[in-house]
């Protein structure tokens, strides 16, 4: 009969303690009954939501040159980094920095955008409120998804490039 | 399953220095035909259990024996072994 | 208001809609529940599945079977729940037969009315329409609809690729996975790059109504709960009060629907497979009974792995039959027969007409293998017992005693299966002792199995000691005309 293995995760102490009390042990079990062998369309998904990223705060650069020196550097080291963690994605060795590199690029780029939209920027007070801005909305969306697929992989329900699933069944 | 192990569930044939050792089993036994009381079964070859069948130990086989008395009801009958009673390793 | 309004029969056929799809979505979480595993290719090799939604692992140093990967999943998510395929499959087809019919009538008042024009677009304009819309909804804003129109651009588009695009791509590969379909028209499975290919693209298709789903519902919370609700019920967007008051009810009743096909199905299973089988059954003979298999797969196709569902007879018998080559065993060929026959394996072989042939095998559960089987044809064999005029049905008699050999499974008893005689004449209906070259395998069936290729593999019994001819099925086991519809109350006549 078939044994209810299932990902062999190690676990340590402070995790199973957080895993127990906050209901996310549950989710974790859930999320064991998910698991795809897709290590290439999950990287081309990564690099695409990083490549979104990156060319939003590229065009950002180019079209609003007005805007404080601090802000077009901050976008130059967003653009940059994506671009970086895109690169690393599709290698061999770092791949797996790739990916760490493009979480937190992303978690960067979603906290400064939700902060310049609620508490604000400094010299930009303009853009508290501004949500109906589409390049913000993408910015958000392809943070937040790449974060999420980047969770998945942890997680064991994806592979990424060049890891591959050993299931023998 | 397991490609390297499906042919497991079928035949071995067995060698001639197996056979004499699934021949001194049987005389250690009682090592006639249950039907008529023969003795100098022929051995045949052997059947891997342990893969396909759920009640089996992983190292059982069961030889095949035949009784050479022609007017004997049940000619074909068999000796179930552990692979170290009669094989190689 | 727009030129087209949601006249009644809109209203009430999107309801209709509402209740059929969540009754296939259930049902479909519940079939694929047996085989939790999708691929991209025929063999269905261990391992190779792109998708996998179990938490079971196999041994490597047993034999399993797909029996032992089963699933068993929540009412919540699967109609009925709990590793009920036979009930799954009931409902799924049922459910499908009316949907089509719905969708049909659907598609016949879209163009009898002039009504299409609100999904079609009468123009490439429609997409530089659609990027603005998007880029409006990525702005937290509402588009404008379309002139004289009840949609946005992007609305519009969506709703076109739905209704024409993604229901008609779910009905196709439905039937992709009909063996009488794939045998019957092997270039159809060819078509679609074979049968899991069939079955991933009907899968993703799911999560493509259940996306779809999903935004179609924030949009109408976004647009106006209420007052899409009393467009959608009443015709007119006047009454959004009564909208979202009459929008829950008509949600708790489609809630309470489903909730009642769950308990009738768990509590009363006979009593679905009788009801449901006998509308699906009607469906099923008129269309796919004449099919006659014409599958001739080239030997480069042949799975490495033939995948197995059951477990050998694990009896004293049967094991000593096994090591001397089966020469004990004895097929005993009776019943309303003029000629009865006792053969062995090594008469069988002597007779002529020794037919082989290369075909898919599709499993219940969703996988399929590719096999090249030889034997003697069963028509042979009813030529030389000489059936009498009130023989209808043939009854496979095997040597798997299901309670001791499949202790999972439900049901005891020895495994037997029951085809009528017609279906015992096609020309591929197969008494195999061979798989690829070789004696067929323990695990397979040896020392004889049937092969019928417009059927699902349970209706293939393996391991068969006995052939009885029989006037009616209903006098045997159950009377349902086998062991899995005894006991998993599966559909006699299985071209789906
Ligand atoms: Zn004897």
């Amino acid at each position: 009969m078939g044994t209810a293995g299932g990902h062999e995760i190690r676990r340590g102490p402070l995790a199973t303690v957080v895993l127990r009390y906050t209901g996310l042990g549950r989710l974790a079990g859930l999320l064991e009954y998910f698991a795809f062998a897709l290590p290439r369309t999950t990287t081309t998904a990564g690099v695409t939501l990083l490549a979104g990223l990156g060319a939003v705060h590229a065009y950002l650069i180019a079209d609003a040159t007005a805007d404080p020196a601090y802000l077009i550097a901050y976008r130059e080291l967003i653009a940059a980094g994506a671009s970086a963690a895109a690169v690393l994605m599709t290698l061999r060795r770092p791949a797996r920095a790739g990916w760490w590199l493009g979480s937190a690029v992303s978690a960067v780029a979603l906290a400064v955008h939700l902060v310049s939209r609620t508490a604000g920027l400094p010299r930009m007070p303009q853009l508290i409120g501004r949500w109906d801005c589409p390049l913000g909305t993408v910015t958000m969306g392809a943070a937040a998804l790449f974060l999420a697929l980047h969770g998945s992989v942890l997680a064991g329900v994806n592979v990424a490039f060049p890891r591959r699933r050993d299931w023998h069944d | 399953m397991d490609g390297a192990r499906t042919g497991l569930s079928e035949i071995v044939p067995l060698g001639d220095e197996q056979r004499e050792r699934v021949r001194a089993r049987l005389r250690a036994g009682h090592g006639a035909c249950p039907a008529c009381g023969s003795e100098d079964l022929g051995i045949g070859d052997a059947l891997f259990l342990g893969f396909a069948f759920l009640s089996e130990p992983a190292d059982a086989y069961m030889v095949g024996l035949t009784c050479p008395n022609p007017s004997c009801p049940v000619t074909y009958t068999g000796i179930r072994l552990r692979a170290s009673e009669f094989l190689d390793q | 208001m727009d030129l087209y309004g949601f006249p009644a029969w809109i209203r009430i056929e999107h309801w209709i809609n509402v209740l059929f799809v969540t009754l296939l979505v259930r049902s479909g979480v519940e079939i694929i529940a047996t085989h939790p595993k999708l691929y991209w290719h025929d063999d269905s090799r261990p391992g190779s599945e792109w998708a996998r939604f179990t938490r079971k692992t196999m041994p490597r140093d047993r034999l399993y079977d797909t029996l032992d990967e089963e699933e068993s999943y929540s009412p919540l998510v699967s109609l009925p729940g709990r590793r009920k395929l036979g009930m799954g499959r009931h409902w799924h087809f049922f459910a499908a037969i009316l949907w089509v019919l719905t969708g049909a009538v659907y598609i016949a008042l879209l163009f009898a009315t002039g009504q299409w024009r609100r999904y079609v677009p009468a123009s490439w304009a429609i997409f530089p329409q659609a990027w603005h819309d998007l880029v409006t909804y990525l702005s937290f804003r509402l588009p404008s609809r379309l002139p004289g129109e009840p949609f946005d651009a992007l609305q519009k588009l969506a709703y076109a690729l739905v209704i024409f695009v993604l229901a008609p791509v779910a009905i196709l590969t439905g039937l992709a996975q009909s063996p009488a379909v794939d045998a019957r028209f092997p270039w159809y499975l060819r078509l679609w790059g074979g049968r899991q290919r069939a079955r991933s693209v009907h899968f993703l298709v799911l999560l493509a109504f259940l996306a779809f789903t999903a935004v179609h519902l924030l949009m109408i919370a976004v647009w106006g709960w209420g007052r899409e609700n009393s467009l959608m019920l009443f015709g007119h967007g006047d009454a959004p009060a009564a909208g979202l008051w009459v929008s829950l009810v008509v949600i708790a009743a489609i809630v309470a629907v489903n909730a009642a096909v769950t308990v009738w199905s768990l509590r009363r299973p006979r009593s679905v497979q009788r009801v449901l089988g006998a509308v699906v059954t009607a469906v099923r003979r008129a269309l796919l009974r004449p099919a006659v298999s014409r599958q001739r797969y080239p030997r480069a196709a042949v799975s490495a792995r033939h995948r197995v569902n059951g477990r050998p007879p694990d009896s004293e018998t049967y094991k000593i039959m096994a090591v001397h080559g089966f020469a004990p065993w004895r097929l005993t060929v009776g019943g309303l027969v003029e000629n009865p026959l006792v053969l062995t394996l090594e008469d069988l072989r002597a007779l002529d007409g020794r037919q082989s042939q290369c075909v898919l095998h599709h499993c219940i559960q969703g996988w399929s293998s590719v096999g090249e089987w030889a034997g003697l044809p069963l028509r042979d064999l009813i030529g030389l017992v000489r059936p009498l005029p009130q023989a209808r049905y043939v009854c496979f008699l095997t040597m798997q005693d299901t309670g001791r050999d499949e202790p999972g499974a439900p049901g005891e008893g020895h495994f037997y299966e029951i085809v009528d005689l017609r279906l015992a004449r096609h020309p591929q209906a197969l008494l195999a002792y061979e798989l690829n070259g070789g004696p067929l395998p323990i695990e397979h069936g040896a020392p004889l199995r049937l092969r019928l290729e417009t059927q699902l593999g349970f209706k293939m019994a393996k391991w068969i000691h006995d052939i009885e001819f029989v006037s009616d099925y209903r006098l045997v086991g159950h009377g349902m005309g086998g062991w899995r519809e005894d006991n998993v109350y599966f559909d006699m006549e299985v071209e789906i």
